[in-house]
Formats: structure tokens, C-alpha cells, sequence
């Protein structure tokens, strides 16, 4: 059979079809979120803090204990139905206090992470964006900082100040800073030959604007990552501050002074250790899980 | 290359000196005196305790004094611990921090990087999960429950799963002290856990990375074994930035942890850290931390030029500079 042109058929394009939005238009957040829900540890991870976080929250409230009550006729008493984690040296309850315990080093966790990001991403975006010598002596100091073993500044601070939450906070805030300041002028310097900072600059916006408004959008999801990893490692430091002694006051807890008296009597009494150990390492778990879906999910380098 | 060394030498010496000054300050901003301790001493003795020890002068000749001293190589006098110099407490305490960390090192070192690789080469399969869960775990735990809990099942218990097919698997091993390798074993393992989680996933991303570039394309187009394209190809590439952390995980990890050489009773500079600055030990904090700041800032010194050597493109742009 001989081929003819007759035998086909032009079929032209459809312009109207062509531009046919086939699915909904997505922002870089929705698609970010779209691509971690298909990560099934970082979803699993966000289920475990969601229900450690709202444990934190109702958890002291569910028995009919306070933290700082004592029982002396059970003390030691191992998990049985009254009290469900055990009970401490001097009879408390320990499911109450694993909880509340939660409060405060959740609390440190997100209050430090927090300062640290503030901290870290103006001196960083101050330094990378404004750059010549001013960067030099803003990444000198930094450097500075950063070969002062951060024990010492933060025993220091525990002894000088008062001991208690805020201090811990503050302490970790003040170490802790440095790492984000050098990621985020690594980000800033990268972003200032961009050609959306040249159009903001001939527009005329002064640099704090091009700054806060133009580049800390674009570094969001980096911070983010970051701020996965800066709460646990803060919670981290509260642990070892209490195992040292420098910690949370009695008779407040938190999961490292929780773990850090259970770790001394592990052998007779188990239980002391394991719930406030099982608690750290299951968030730990689950931030840095969490952490690792979000830098896939966020980073536009993965995208495809 | 001199010029640059030679740079990088006098901003280092900077660093050392606005160190130095800064310790000096701050702990003098410290609250109590170091002779002003739990038990009060009569004020006749604290007087010559104070003037043996020159706290009776004036800062700025206590400063001077000190920076002669150290230009010396004189650390002074530990103000807590009785006629004992600080180069002694040191001088004792760093070669076993040292050899626990340099062990603990190795061991973090070669399992990470394995892992690591293990994971990339495998990306998105079930040993990839595995390996990344398992170097997450290393994380997760603080390092005084994991140093507790091992010294409990193999020190205490002598191997708590006692038989695998007839065989005892553990040799019970010292709880805890200095005497020797079996009393190494543990105190490596729990000092280098976290370190192993960090190196595995580092060179994770690190390979994902590399394997994505052309030239393993172009290596594998070549019809290049798998094994070299791996071991010579990937795997060097990929090192690089694990070369680069190393300088200050050299440095921290050698002079030693508080946690690990508590929970073990090794006589290690751990300690030291934490008890100085409880102690208001001035001489030793400063001596401390001088020796900390001189170790990161020369093992981040010797990082930078092994990496121009080992990554020709460094030393290129170094050299345009």
C-alpha cells in the first residue's frame, strides 16, 4: 500500500488547549510540603514530636499527681497501675515528671534554637552583604569566639548568672549562634550577585530591606533545616549541664536532669532511666529525621 | 603559597593574643575569689596566698606579668591544686585524652565513612535507611547514657547475652580506669558514636553529590568497573569536605570530654574543664583554654594547606589571591 499525504490528517495546535493549566499552580512551600509527605520517616517523625509536644502539654495533667509531690510510703516503687512510670527517691511521681520535664527542655530546645537564628542571621547577613573589611572583623570575632571551648563560656555563664531556664537558654544562645552566622553570609554572599538584589538596590531600598526582605526569604528553608538540627543539640547541652550538676533546680526536672539522676542508680532501679532516656533519644530521633526529609524537601537543588 | 602561610600565621597569632585577653578579662569578671572557697581561711593567710600568686597587684601588671610568662611557655601556677604547675596538669592529662580520642577517631572515622558510603551507593534502598537510621541512633543518645549502658552489659554484666551458638561473644571488660587496651574498648566506642553518626552522614551527602556529576557519567559511558569508578572516582571527591571538619573534631575530641572520662575514671583534661571554672582555678581556665584555641586554630591551620594538596583547585585560587 503506497503512503499518500492524503492519508493524514493535519491536526494543528489548539492554542486554548496549549495554555491549559493541567494542575494547580504550586508555591515553592506547598510543593516543599507536597515532596515531604512523600518522605514516610520525616512524616513519622512529625507525628512522634506532635504527640510528644501535646503530651508536654496535657501529660502533667492526666494523673493526679504534681510534679513535686511526695509520697514517702512509695518511694522507688517500680511502673504499676497508680503510678504508670514509677516512682523516684522521694516518692514522685515519675510519669508526671517525665512531662513536665518535656516542658522545659522542649522550652530550652525551641527558645535557644531560636535566639541562635535571630543571632546567627543578622551578624551573618550584616557581615556576608555588606563585606570588604567590615566582613573581615565580623568573621575575625567570629572566629575568635569559636576557638574559645564553648564549656567553659557556658559553665562560666551557669556560675555567673542566675541557675534556671533562662540562663540555660541564654548560655546555649551565646555559643551556639556562631555556626548559623558563617552558614548564613556562606547563603548571603552567594545571594548578593543575584539579579533580584540588583533590581532592589536600583530601586533604591536601603540594605536593611534588601536584607530582611530579600534575602532571609531565600534562606528560610536552609534556617529551618538548621533549626532542626540547633534543638536537639541544645537539648543535648542541657542534658550534659545536668549531668554535671549545672542544670534545672530541683525540685523542677527536665529530661537530662531526669536521666542524668537515673543513670546513677540504672542497675536496682531501671525505670529512673530508661522513661526520661527514652523520651530524649525518641525526639532526638524524630528532629533529626525530620531534619533530613526537610533539607530534600526544601532544598531546589533535589527538585526535578 | 609562603606568602599565604605566612598570612594565615599572623592572623592565627591575633586570634591567640585577643584569646588570651579576653579569658583574662571575663574571669576576672567572675564572681568569688580563687582563695575564697567552701571553707573560710584566716585573712592573714589569704593575703599571702593572694601575693604569692601576685593577685595582690594591680590587673594590668597581673596581665603583663602573665603575657611574659607565656611568652615563655610558663602557664603559671594552678591556683587550686597546691604546687602544681599548669603545664604539669596538662602535660599529664593530654596524652591520655589524646590517645582515648585518636582511638576514638579511628574507630568513627573508618565506620562512618563506610556507613556513609554504604548508604550512597545504595541511595533510596533499604540499606540506605538502614545505615542512616542506624548513625541517626548514634546521635540521638546522650553520651552518658550510652557510656552507662555499655559499661553496665559489658563491664558489670560480663556480656549479657552470655552464649551465641555455644560461644561466649563478649569478654567482660574493666569498668572503668586506665590501665591498658581492654580498658580502651569502651570509652573509645562511647566517644566516637557520635562523631561516627556525623562522618557517616556527611559522606553520605557528600557521594549523592559526586555521583550525580558528569564526570561519573563520562567514567561509566567509559565502561569503567563499578569499583573504580567508586574507589577512585567518587569516593575521592567526596572526602574533601570531610577533610575539612576534621580540624576542629581533632581538636575537641582529643582534649578530651568530661562525660565519657567521668563515667570511665580516666585521668584525661576533661575534667579539668569543668572543675577549673567551679574552682575559680584562674591560671588553669586560662591555660585551658590557650591550649584548646592553640590546638584548633593549628589543626585548622595544617587542615588548610593538606587540603591545597590534596584539591589542586584550592591552591589556585589561594594563589590569585
Amino acid at each position: 500500500m503506497a503512503i499518500e499525504p492524503n492519508l493524514f490528517d493535519r491536526v494543528g495546535t489548539d492554542i486554548e488547549k496549549s495554555q491549559r493549566i493541567v494542575r494547580p499552580s504550586l508555591t515553592y512551600w506547598q510543593d516543599a510540603w507536597r515532596r515531604l509527605k512523600m518522605n514516610k520517616m520525616a512524616m513519622v517523625s512529625l507525628i512522634v514530636l506532635g504527640i510528644i509536644v501535646t503530651m508536654a502539654v496535657i501529660g502533667p495533667h492526666l494523673r493526679p499527681f504534681s510534679f513535686s509531690d511526695q509520697d514517702l510510703y512509695a518511694v522507688f516503687s517500680p511502673p504499676n497501675a497508680e503510678h504508670w512510670f514509677g516512682t523516684d527517691s522521694l516518692g514522685r511521681d515519675l510519669f508526671v515528671r517525665v512531662w513536665m520535664g518535656a516542658r522545659v527542655s522542649l522550652r530550652i530546645g525551641i527558645a535557644a534554637a531560636l535566639l541562635d537564628i535571630l543571632i546567627g542571621m543578622l551578624y551573618g547577613g550584616i557581615s556576608g552583604y555588606i563585606g570588604g573589611q567590615t566582613d573581615n572583623i565580623m568573621m575575625r570575632i567570629v572566629d575568635i569566639l569559636y576557638a574559645i571551648p564553648y564549656m567553659i563560656i557556658v559553665i562560666l555563664l551557669m556560675i555567673v548568672m542566675e541557675p534556671g531556664e533562662l540562663t540555660l537558654i541564654i548560655a546555649m544562645s551565646i555559643t551556639g549562634w556562631v555556626g548559623t552566622a558563617r552558614l548564613v553570609r556562606g547563603q548571603v554572599l552567594q545571594l548578593k550577585e543575584q539579579e533580584f538584589v540588583l533590581a532592589a538596590r536600583a530601586l533604591g531600598a536601603s540594605p536593611w530591606r534588601i536584607i530582611t526582605r530579600h534575602m532571609f526569604p531565600n534562606i528560610l528553608g536552609i534556617m529551618i533545616v538548621q533549626m532542626t538540627m540547633d534543638i536537639p543539640a541544645a537539648i543535648f547541652s542541657e542534658a550534659f549541664l545536668s549531668y554535671i550538676g549545672l542544670g534545672i533546680k530541683l525540685p523542677n526536672a527536665s529530661w537530662g536532669s531526669l536521666a542524668s539522676d537515673g543513670i546513677r542508680q540504672v542497675v536496682s532501679r531501671p525505670w529512673l532511666l530508661i522513661f526520661p532516656a527514652l523520651f530524649i533519644s525518641l525526639t532526638m530521633l524524630a528532629f533529626n529525621l525530620l531534619g533530613d526529609g526537610l533539607r530534600d524537601a526544601l532544598d531546589p537543588k533535589m527538585r526535578s | 603559597m609562603t606568602r599565604y602561610i605566612l598570612k594565615r600565621l599572623g592572623y592565627s597569632l591575633i586570634t591567640l593574643w585577643v584569646i588570651v585577653t579576653l579569658t583574662f578579662i571575663l574571669m576576672h569578671l567572675l564572681p568569688g575569689k580563687p582563695f575564697t572557697g567552701a571553707k573560710p581561711i584566716p585573712p592573714a593567710i589569704e593575703e599571702n596566698l593572694n601575693r604569692r600568686y601576685g593577685l595582690d597587684q594591680p590587673l594590668y601588671i597581673q596581665y603583663g606579668k602573665y603575657i611574659g610568662n607565656l611568652l615563655k611557655g610558663d602557664l603559671g601556677m594552678s591556683m587550686f591544686q597546691q604546687n602544681r604547675s599548669v603545664n604539669s596538669i596538662i602535660a599529664e592529662g593530654f596524652p591520655v585524652s589524646a590517645s582515648l580520642g585518636i582511638r576514638a577517631l579511628i574507630f568513627a572515622l573508618t565506620a562512618g565513612l563506610l556507613l556513609g558510603v554504604i548508604a550512597s551507593i545504595n541511595h533510596g534502598k533499604t540499606w540506605d535507611y538502614f545505615t542512616m537510621f542506624v548513625a541517626v541512633l548514634g546521635v540521638s543518645v546522650p553520651s552518658f547514657i550510652i557510656g552507662g549502658i555499655i559499661q553496665y552489659i559489658f563491664g558489670v554484666k560480663g556480656g549479657i547475652i552470655p552464649y551465641i551458638f555455644g560461644v561466649k561473644p563478649f569478654i567482660k571488660l574493666p569498668v572503668a580506669g586506665w590501665d591498658g587496651f581492654k580498658y580502651t574498648i569502651m570509652p573509645s566506642f562511647a566517644l566516637g558514636l557520635g562523631t561516627l553518626a556525623v562522618m557517616a552522614r556527611m559522606m553520605r551527602t557528600s557521594m549523592l553529590d559526586v555521583l550525580n556529576q558528569d564526570y561519573i557519567k563520562t567514567a561509566k559511558a567509559k565502561g569503567l568497573p563499578r569499583k573504580t569508578i567508586i574507589w577512585r572516582h567518587a569516593i575521592r571527591n567526596a572526602i574533601l569536605p570531610v577533610v575539612t571538619i576534621l580540624g576542629p573534631l581533632v581538636a575537641s575530641i582529643t582534649t578530651g570530654t568530661f562525660v565519657v572520662e567521668n563515667i570511665f575514671g580516666i585521668p584525661g583534661l576533661g575534667k579539668h574543664f569543668v572543675n577549673s571554672v567551679n574552682q575559680n582555678d584562674y591560671t588553669l581556665i586560662m591555660g585551658l583554654t590557650l591550649f584548646y584555641a592553640i590546638l584548633l586554630i593549628g589543626m585548622n591551620f595544617i587542615v588548610d594547606i593538606a587540603y591545597g594538596f590534596v584539591d589542586p583547585r584550592i591552591r589556585l585560587i589561594r594563589e590569585k589571591e
